[in-house]
């Protein structure tokens, strides 16, 4: 493992790309240690690089990082840098991920980890061979609401785990003017909806359930052509980017929407559907699980509450609307009033994950959601592409050599 | 068997009385009582609406004058739908020739007029029951069961509110026609009894909130002191905009709580605090369509779920299967003494609302005036 720096108490952070999920981290980051009061580690924001300088120079100042960079190559090889967290498309990641290993620095690599299963792994190699810390940031099995439902199913509460419901849908493409971003081509983004938030439903899946065996996949493409965008064009809009001058069009060529049918290796089964041209659904993540005793079921709309139905008395069996409360693992440092009742949100889950990140690379041990986490989510995912194309059902294969 | 026909004889033809007779026809469907039902004569003052009233409904004949109605020997049971200004006269002519009554509520003007009907039902020693229809909601009879059972440990806090938009528009389908608030909102007055609670104080303010028409309050609310310590409060209004039928009751006592809502009314939702240990604390949303659930065997299939009619089919069966077995109706009934206590609170709060004071429930019930509510 390598050592932490000459500031013992502090992880010093260098991030490569300032675009959304950066700030996400930043906030995250922040806040982490005022939160979990007993971190051994507190992060230190040093450095942010964009090839937007006004993007970094933006974030840096809001968040109170020391400087700015243009160019990966200054985060990866700083010498005041001990943690590396790469929030650029999947296929520009791969670079800062393997650059940062080399380089001896742990990694945090925001999610989806590779385009593929093959090109996951070879993340994962980097980081084992060089034995730095690596983590997933596929943050919604940190929500502490989902962590209370595995804990539930872990201990047995709802039986034995029959099958599980997974939807992400959301609208951002709805738009046909929506600029054609990186997420809309398969070059940056290695796919469509079905690796950007199917990925997520693969990873809370696995988290819940188990390792999934096998998928029967569909996709869908509705909007076939995009305006290109404009060279400053940031977030899933791509705000204020269409309109300047003459209207170029260019093809879009991944999916809009996908669906799949899954069965994990205990013998559940599941379905999953993503979409991003669900007009009204902002950001609708749900989760259902259904045991042999009981059903739970958690919709990240209203994230600080789970519903769970266990056999229960006579004349009043139904669904318990539980709020995340002290109890649940996690819970108590994000709770600031001390009390259930008082909302936690998406910040609380970036921080309940950052926190265990943190405390992994303190302690020197690995973490559950780190890259092997990833090649197992890509591999479904290259799964369901694989089906999808095919038409038929299709088994998971890992990478050889996958540990 | 036509010798064996229960009849019923309906006063009134408003549209509350579809609601009953549309009851009165779905027992035998739903839940037959021993003994086949009919409509033998309706009477409104109005003959033409009377007419009208019995030809929607299949009353066989029809009268202006409620006496007919009353002394009519095909009627064995009398359903007195008129406004409330009629309820007493024609109820006690019934009772005193031994003729079981359900009565609408509010069973009368004031806490008086409650109490010399609830005397004649005594007196006359026949069921005789005020129609509090909520108490038959599924949801609702389960949540009393709850409650009396000690599940939910004492009350603590007993909360109800039934707001309406009605009176709010320029020209309401259903008019007022000049009946208060409190009393017309009488249901959540008895629902504090019904799940366990006796009211002993009252502090109330109420308001006149339409433009014009009778000198009425449109709205109240009242804060009450339990008996046993706790403290409640009751709400009502016509003219709270957007809500049609938020009739909202909920209990916490020390070991749990529930609430309901007439707009979910398939729905209870019950806590028991004894379910936090486990980190699964919470309430429970339970869709009371099961067959362990009261009246719901008699309906459908568990998550088939019942509507507001249903309420008076529970009623009518209740009430008729007492009559034909000769027994009194069962506690979860409302009787006259009901009525009457709902109508003592009732007038309690207008008596706040009124001297800007707060009454004690033991002055509405003066000693000299005879036997009050248990």
């Amino acid at each position: 493992m390598t050592a932490i720096g000459p500031s013992s108490r502090e992880l010093r952070i260098g991030v490569v790309g300032a675009g959304t999920i950066a700030g996400a981290h930043s906030a995250a980051l922040v806040n982490v240690p005022h939160l979990f009061r007993a971190l051994a580690l507190r992060p230190r924001l040093v450095v942010v690089a964009d090839i937007n300088g006004a993007l970094a120079a933006s974030l840096a100042e809001r968040w109170g990082y020391d400087r700015v960079a243009r160019d990966w190559r200054e985060v990866v090889e700083a010498d005041d840098v001990d943690l590396v967290l790469a929030c650029l498309p999947p296929a520009a990641n791969k670079q800062v991920v393997l650059g940062a290993a080399a380089a001896g620095k742990h990694v945090v690599c925001e999610k989806p980890l590779g385009v593929s299963a093959e090109d996951a792994a070879e993340l994962l190699g980097a980081c084992r061979s060089a034995g730095v810390f690596h983590g997933l940031a596929a943050g919604y099995r940190w929500s502490p609401a989902v962590r209370a439902i595995h804990d539930l199913i872990a201990g047995g509460e709802l039986g034995e785990i029959r099958s599980l419901r997974a939807s992400f849908m959301l609208d951002y493409g709805a738009d046909p003017e929506v600029p054609l971003l990186w997420r809309f081509r398969k070059e940056l983004a290695g796919g469509g909806i079905a690796i950007d938030t199917g990925y997520h439903l693969v990873d809370c899946a696995r988290f819940l359930v188990g390792e999934i065996a096998t998928v029967q996949g569909l996709s869908a493409t509705y909007i076939t052509e995009r305006p290109l965008p404009g060279a400053d064009a940031v977030g899933n809009r791509g705000d204020g980017s269409v309109g300047a001058g003459a209207r170029q069009m260019g093809p879009v060529d991944v999916e809009d929407a996908a669906a799949a049918l899954v069965t994990f290796e205990s013998g559940a089964y599941g379905v999953f559907e993503t979409s991003r041209v669900a007009p009204g659904r902002r950001v609708s993540l749900r989760l259902e699980v259904f045991g042999s005793r009981g059903s739970a079921d958690w919709d990240l709309e209203r994230p600080d509450e789970f519903l769970v139905c266990l056999p229960g008395d006579v004349g009043t069996f139904g669904f318990r609307r539980v709020l995340v409360n002290p109890t649940h693992p996690g819970a108590a440092e994000l709770l600031i009033a001390g009390t259930d009742g008082t909302s936690i949100g998406w910040l609380g889950q970036e921080c309940a994950m950052w926190a265990e990140f943190l405390t992994a690379i303190a302690e020197g041990r690995p973490t559950h959601a780190d890259f092997g986490d990833g090649v197992r989510d890509n591999a479904v995912i290259d799964a369901l592409y694989r089906s999808a194309a095919s038409g038929s059902r299709t088994p998971v294969v890992l990478p050889a050599g996958t540990p | 068997m036509v010798d064996d026909l229960l009849g019923v004889g309906i006063l009134g033809a408003g549209w509350i009385t579809r609601a009953h007779a549309l009851a009165i026809r779905t027992l035998p469907v739903v839940a037959p009582v021993g003994r086949p039902v009919g409509i033998p004569i309706l009477a409104a003052r109005d003959r033409e609406r009377a007419q009208a009233m019995a030809a929607t409904i299949g009353a066989d004949r029809v009268t202006t004058d409620w006496r007919e109605v009353v002394e009519d020997p095909a009627v064995h049971v009398v359903a007195n739908l008129m406004g409330v200004a009629a309820h007493r006269e024609a109820t006690e002519a019934a009772l005193a020739l031994g003729k079981p009554v359900l009565c609408e509520k509010p069973l009368g003007v004031d806490r008086f007029e409650a109490r010399s009907m609830a005397s004649a039902a005594r007196a006359a020693g026949v069921q005789a029951v005020t129609g509090f229809n909520y108490r038959f909601i599924p949801a609702m009879r389960l949540a009393r069961d709850i409650a009396l059972s000690g599940a939910l440990g004492d009350i603590v806090h007993f909360r109800a509110a039934y707001l309406q938009d009605y009176a709010a528009v320029p020209a309401p389908l259903l008019p007022h026609n000049g009946s208060r608030a409190v009393t017309d909102y009488a249901h959540i007055a008895d629902f504090l009894h019904y799940v366990g609670g006796e009211a002993e104080a009252v502090q109330a303010t109420a308001a006149k909130l339409t433009g014009d028409g009778p000198d009425v309050e449109d709205a109240y609310v009242a804060a009450i002191d339990l008996r046993g310590g706790g403290i409640g409060s009751l709400e009502a209004s016509r003219v709270a905009r957007g809500w049609k039928g938020r009739q909202v009751v909920e209990l916490d006592g020390t070991l749990g709580s529930f609430w309901w809502d007439m707009e979910d009314l398939n729905r209870l939702h019950v806590f028991y605090a004894a379910d936090e240990a486990a980190g699964t604390g919470g309430f429970r949303d339970v869709l009371v369509t099961q067959g362990d659930h009261p009246y719901v065997a008699r309906w459908w299939p568990p998550g088939h779920t019942l509507g507001w009619e249903s309420t008076f089919v529970h009623e009518w069966h209740d009430f008729l299967a007492a009559v034909v077995a000769g027994e009194p109706v069962q506690a979860h009934q409302a009787t006259f003494d009901d009525g009457e206590r709902a109508a003592v609170l009732c007038d309690a709060i207008l008596a706040s609302a009124r001297e800007g004071r707060r009454v004690r429930i033991s002055e509405m019930t003066p000693a000299e005036q005879g036997v009050g509510p248990a």
